[in-house]
This record gives structure tokens, sequence and C-alpha cells, in this order.
């Protein structure tokens, strides 16, 4: 086992390698970062003589051929440096993104916690009461929840409980209760799928042998359903579960922008907006690293749900 | 024993009036936040608008673009190329030092000479900042510039401190900055808000309200929500379709304010493109509707222009702000004279994602002439590297953009050959043009200076490397609860800014 989890880790370098070439290679093929450094809508006319441009590139590294450049950036990444964001003038990348971690990991907690307490229980009561009312509840919120853009439902839910009740903050950050409306929005579309998932989940494990011999036994219902059928069910749900919380320590960016939740999606956007190699690359490490810790999380999960899974 | 009673009864009380009042602040939303505090090194115009709290200019150019005393108390040439300028005396840092010469002298020579700071070319001009005495200088420039007091007075201009920037570095100076403004930094969260505070010592008196709280709230709709609500007291850029709402709101309203950011289409004039016909330039400005563009697309607050002009600029000709050319069988009349039959021309329209509206307008307004059109749209960093050189688009790009000094012989420049920045992108060089903007910029006579600015219009006019189509207008979202009056130049005064009376 510790073997196992060993080789996985040791697997995440290349693959983290090969990330960082393909986002270094597609952002400098899709166009020059000095064009987004001077040439942006928003800035002030001006002009722009070829040496203050050959000196600007040369502060921010650009003069040097493409190899050297990324060479230079593994080396730094290496040491812990993911160089100085030029959008910022001059920040470490590293400390922006540190300084956004708190607010993303607050946001992602929060929203899984939501998505699971709505769609566990909400697809547990669909399955056990297939084809009834409670079952057609349920699977008309999926279809909707999922269908309902993020964007659309923040809005609407910042003029109801905003704007209208004056119940909640309509946007920033600070407080448990800056919290709640981004977290209901990414949680409850997040939610939809995870329902659905559960349900037919469930629905199938309960109609296996092992069930009907469980129940021939005279277990009861409730014996059955979350001793022997929940577990059986839940090894897709965990698994999707799972690949959602890397995307939402990625930042959620419709959410952060509507609600100006200072998370990590907004600093991406910026970052790309501003083809800032270097805060690109820290954010897309960090959210790769994540995905890749996740899955393997899930997969270290599978053995505590199902014991007959086993890594050697 | 009993006075003693009174005396701690008395204190108590006056301790909870003091909670009950407690300290007045004013919250602006901004679409988003400043990437730092280096004035030098920005040119982002929303983030200029907030150093001015922070910073001083030398001189400051209120509302009607009359020059103001500011860090500078008098101003003369004493040659034609050098100015003597008197410093104000007893004003402050945020850190209690004194403000001198010195500070001035570490300011320009600072951008004068690195060519990779961002606001270098308005100051590169600069030869030698000359300290006379503590409370003098003497700036001395490489050429003639009229321009000069506009230059003191714009984006990047912001006064820093010598003795923080030696001691502290130059990358704790922009995390954490100092300056002389009525306001001082307390924290940034970075893309989240910026927290002022009064400064007590503020040469122009202290300002009235507390703190000053910067919010960025990337998302207008949720910015006006904000207003409506009472969680900001001004918002700086409110969408035209969120107008309304603020306008229903019974605690907000709508400030209209001009600017002098232009909308106009860049044509590529090298050889091989459609567009390197003067004719059919021409006859695409006469076909295009720039009336109806200002009203649709600003909701009525945009004005037409022909030229990159402004009631706001100084030396802008006169005849060219509110008025279009739009004549459907002159732009037929001049298709033909090009040698297209009707249908037989083709344009490719560029720009942004945001130039989807625009474009789709101006594609009808050419299709009713005859002039086929295709719309190719990009994301902004992607259009960004396109657009800015070698301009390398085709046939017809959108784009808007303004001028913080406020003088048009300064917007005249970025068509000048071979640096300009607009030059470059529509790949048209005239030496006439370029000898009229030079000889304009370095006049000093003003009569004269507005003949040679005149004569560079003419030129513009006539071949068209770009097209104006309407000045742009910003609508401002303010509290009722605020007496703030947004400027043309989006500096974000809030020295100025009072409680409603």
């Amino acid at each position: 086992m510790t073997g196992y989890v060993l080789r996985r880790l040791l697997q995440v370098i290349p693959t983290l390698i090969g990330i960082t070439l393909l986002v270094f290679v597609t952002l400098r093929l899709s166009g020059d970062p000095i064009a987004a450094y001077l040439g942006s809508d928003a800035a002030d006319s001006a002009v722009i003589t070829p040496e203050q441009e050959a000196a600007i590139r040369q502060r921010l590294g650009l003069d040097r051929p493409l190899a050297v450049q990324y060479l230079v950036f593994l080396r730094n990444v290496a040491r812990g440096d993911f160089g100085q964001s030029f959008i910022y003038q001059g920040r470490p990348a590293a400390s922006l993104l540190l300084e956004r971690l708190p607010a993303t990991a607050a946001l992602a907690a929060a929203a899984l916690v939501i998505a699971i307490l709505i769609s566990l229980p909400g697809g547990m009561l669909a399955a056990v009461n297939r084809n009834k009312a409670p079952d057609t509840l349920v699977n008309v919120y999926s279809v909707i929840g999922d269908a309902m853009p993020n964007f659309w439902l923040g809005v609407m839910l910042i003029l109801l409980f905003s704007v209208k009740l004056g119940w909640l903050p309509v946007s920033g950050s600070g407080t448990w209760r800056h919290l709640v409306l981004p977290a209901l929005t990414l949680g409850t579309s997040m939610a939809a799928l995870q329902t659905r998932l559960m349900r037919t989940g469930l629905i199938e494990a309960l109609q296996q042998d092992y069930v009907r011999t469980a129940r021939a036994k005279g277990l009861t219902p409730r014996t059955v359903l979350f001793k022997h059928a929940l577990r059986n069910a839940a090894l897709g749900y965990v698994t999707l579960l799972g690949l959602a919380v890397p995307g939402l320590l990625g930042g959620s960016v419709v959410v952060e922008r509507i609600f100006a939740w200072p998370g990590m999606g907004l600093l991406f956007i910026n970052g790309l907006g501003g083809r800032d190699m270097a805060l690109i690359q820290a954010v897309v490490i960090f959210s790769a690293a994540m995905v890749i810790l996740a899955n393997l999380g899930v997969d270290l999960l599978y053995t505590v749900i199902d014991p007959r899974i086993r890594y050697q | 024993m009993k006075q003693r009673y009174l005396q701690w009864l008395l204190a108590t009380v006056l301790a909870a009036l003091a909670f009950g009042n407690a300290q007045s602040t004013v919250t602006v939303a901004v679409p988003e936040g400043p990437p730092g505090f280096d004035p030098q090194n920005n040119n982002r115009a929303v983030a200029s608008g907030i150093y001015i709290n922070l910073f001083d200019y030398l001189i400051f150019k209120d509302a009607d673009g009359a020059f103001q005393p500011a860090l500078a108390t008098a101003w003369e040439p004493v040659s034609d190329t050098a100015w003597r300028v008197e410093l104000r005396q007893g004003v402050l840092w945020h850190d209690g030092a004194p403000f001198t010469a010195a500070d001035v002298e570490f300011t320009f020579e600072r951008v004068a000479n690195d060519p990779a700071l961002l606001r270098h070319s308005y100051y590169a001009g600069i030869t030698d900042v000359e300290v006379v005495n503590d409370h003098e200088v003497i700036f001395h420039t490489a050429a003639p510039d009229p321009t000069f007091l506009s230059a003191l007075s714009r984006n990047g201009a912001s006064v820093i401190p010598r003795h923080y920037y030696e001691s502290a570095g130059v990358e704790k100076a922009s995390l954490e900055p100092i300056g002389t403004g009525p306001y001082k930094f307390v924290e940034y969260r970075t893309d989240d808000r910026l927290v002022l505070e009064a400064f007590d010592d503020y040469w122009g008196g202290r300002p009235q309200f507390d703190r000053a709280v910067f919010r960025v709230i990337p998302e207008s709709s949720t910015a006006v929500s904000e207003l409506v609500t009472g969680g900001v007291d001004i918002v700086t850029s409110v969408k035209v379709s969120e107008v309304a709402r603020v306008e229903a709101s019974s605690s907000a309203h709508i400030e209209r304010v001009g600017s002098n950011s232009t909308q106009y289409i860049t044509f590529n004039v090298s050889e091989g493109q459609v567009t390197a016909d003067p004719l059919v330039r021409a006859a695409i400005d006469y076909a295009v509707d720039d009336s109806l563009l200002a009203e649709v697309l600003t909701d009525g607050a945009g004005v037409p222009v022909r030229a990159r002009v402004s009631p706001e600029t100084s030396f802008s000709p006169a005849g060219l702000y509110d008025t279009y050319l739009y004549d459907v069988e002159r732009a037929r009349e001049l298709l033909a004279e090009a040698g297209y039959a009707a249908g037989g021309l083709t344009v490719t329209l560029m720009g942004n994602t945001g130039h989807a509206d625009i474009a789709d307008l101006v594609a009808a307004m050419l299709a009713e002439v005859g002039i086929g059109t295709k719309i190719e749209l990009f994301e902004s960093s992607v259009w960004n590297s396109k657009y800015w050189q070698p301009g390398d688009f085709t046939n017809i790009a959108f784009g808007a953009s303004s001028d913080s000094s406020f003088d048009y012989g300064n917007s005249l420049i970025d068509l000048t050959c071979p640096d300009g920045v607009h030059a470059r992108r529509s790949h048209w060089c005239n030496e006439e043009y370029t000898d009229l903007v030079d000889a304009a910029n370095t006049e000093f006579d003003p009569v004269k200076r507005a003949e040679l600015l005149s004569a560079a219009t003419d030129i513009l006019l006539d071949e068209r490397p770009q097209y104006y189509l309407y000045s742009n207008a910003t609508f401002v979202g303010v509290s009722d609860r605020l007496s703030f009056t947004p400027r043309a130049d989006s500096l974000i005064v809030l020295a100025e800014t009072t409680a409603a009376p």
C-alpha cells in the first residue's frame, strides 16, 4: 500500500512537467505577452519606442530564447520560486497564489458540504421511492439544478436574499455571511449531478442479489439500505465528488466574479488576460497537483468503501 | 465620592457617544484592483483614478481643465527648454518626513531614465531636474515642450518619496505606499479591497471621511446591487443595461460624465489590403451612422465625433465634436469610383469579443451600401497581441483609447511615424503629418500651435488611417448620501467628496 502511494506520488513529477510545458507552448503560440502588457484597451495612449519595448522585454525576461525561458522557469520552480507576476508589478506569483488560497478553500469546502447535504439524502430518497412523488421531485431538482447557469443563479440569489430581503451581503468576503450565497450557488449546481449519481447507483445496488438475500434474512429496510446497498452505490458518487474538488480549488471563475470573491479563479483570469506566465503557471501547477492528489485520494478511499479493492 | 462617581459617569457617557459616532467611511466599487502602487509602472486608468487619493501631482487639473497648484505653488518657463517650479512648503509624507525638492528630482529622474517603466514615454523628454533649493527645482527638457504642464498633471505624474524608495526598495514601496495625498495606506488585499485612512496632516486639509475603502467588484450588476443596498457609495462604471436599475432605486442616482475616450475604427492601410485605398476608407466613413452607434451603444450618452476631440481637451479643433458624416448615396458613389460594383467588396471586421455589438451594427450599415463583411472576434489577450504590433489584422479593427493629458496635441502623437502606437497598428506613415505634430508639440505660441494641429487634423480627415466614431461617456452610480462629482479623466477624487447636504 505504502509502495503504491509512493509510486503514485512520484508519477506526479513528470505529469506536472508535461503540463507546464503544454501551458508554456500554447500560451506563447497564441500571442506575445508584451502585447497584453502594453497594448490593452484600458491603457492610456502613448508612444512606445523600440528601445522601450526592448527594455521591458529584458526586465520581464522575455528577451531570451523560448527554450531558455522555459528551462529557467523549471529550475526556479524546483527551488520553489514560481517567478514574478508582471501584471502585479513584480510580486512573486507564489505569494499571490497563497494569498488567495484561504478564500478559495473556504468557498470550496462550503460548496462541497452543501452539495453533499443535498445530494446524499436527495439521491437516497429518490432511489428508495423510485417512480413515486419524492423521486419525481428530486429528478425535477436535478434537471433544473444542472440546467441553471451559475451566473444566472448567482444574480438571482443576490436579487432575492440581498437586495429584496436584505438578509445577506451582496458580495465580498470576510464573514460567514459573505460565504453563504456563493457557496449556495456553487453547491446547488454541483449537488444536481451528484444527486442523480447517488440515485442511479443506489437503484442499481438495491436490485442486486445480495440485497434480496439481506431482505430475505429479515433485516430491517434501514439496515439493508445503509449497511448493504449504500456502500456499493457510493463508488461512482465518491469518484465524481473527488474529481470535483480540484475544480473547486482551481477557483470557480464565474461565481467568484459575480460575488467579487477574492479567490484563485479571478487571479487566474487576470493572469490569462495579461498573459502573465508566472501567475498562470503557478495556478496551473497548483490545480494540476490538486487533481492528481484528489485522484489518489479517491483511489485510496475505494479501499475503505469496498474492502475487495486492494493496491499492491 | 459623589464627584468621582459623576466623573466616571461623564467619562462613560462620552465614551459611549464616541463609540456611537462611528468612523465615517466612503466606499467605492471599482471594476479592477490596482496592480500595485508604483504609479510610474502602471498604465491602467482605474489604478490612476485611485492613486490620486494617496499621492499628489505637482500640478492638478481641475474639472474645467485649468491648472491648479498642488505640490507646486508656482511655475514659469525660464527658457524654451526649462521650467522653474516652486514647491509647496510644510508638506509631509504619510510617515512624517518632509517633502522636498529631492523627492521631485528622484521622481522625475527615475521615470525619465528607466525605459522599462510603463510611464517612461511621457517623461522621456526630461534631461535633468535641477534642485535649486529645498523648495525649488528647474526641469530641463531636450526640446521645447508646450505640453509640459499637462505631463505634470496626468496619470503617472504622482510624486513619490525618495527616502522610502531608497530605504525600503521598490518592491515594498509598491506594496505599502507612502504618499503626500489626502489618504494614507492601511491595507490592500489584492483584487479584493483597499483601505485608506484620512491623513490628519494633509496640506490641503483633512478630508471629510475618516476612511476610504475601494472594493474590487468586477461584475457591474453586483456593484449596482451593492449600491442600491448601501454596501458601496460610488460605482465608477455602471453598464448601460444597469443604469435604469440605479435610477429606479430610492437611495442612489446616476451621474453621466463625458470623457476623451474615443471609439474608433483603425484601417490596415498596408499594401494588399482593400482598405489601402483611401476611397474605400471614405466610403466606409460615409456608410456608417456614427450617431446611431452612439445612441445604441451608450444609451444616448456618447457623442459622435470626427476626430479624437472632446470639450475637456485643450487645443481640440472646433467643428469636429458632435458631428459626423453619413450619406449612403455618397458612400455608393465612392465605392463605384474605387472600382467596386455593389456586392463586389467584402471587408473583414476584427476586434475582441467585447466588440460584438458594434461589429454587428457596422456590418449591417455596410451591407446597406453593398459592402459585404466578415466578422472575426478574439479573446482579448489574443486580440491585443494581434492588434498591438505589427498590426496583424485584416482591413478593419475596432478600438477605443483615451489620453490622460487632455491635450489634443498629445493624443495626435499616437499616429506619428514610426513609433506612435496607432501608426504601427494601421501601418500608416505620413511624414507631413508627423512633422506637423512634432512642430505643434514644440510650439509655445498657442495660435501657431492650434494652426499646426488643425493642419495635422486635416490630413487625418483626408486620409483616415483611423476613423473616429463617437466619444464615450461613463455612467457613475452615486449614493444619495454623498456629494460626488465624477471627472472626465476618471480620477476618483475623494478629498473633494462630502456627505450630501
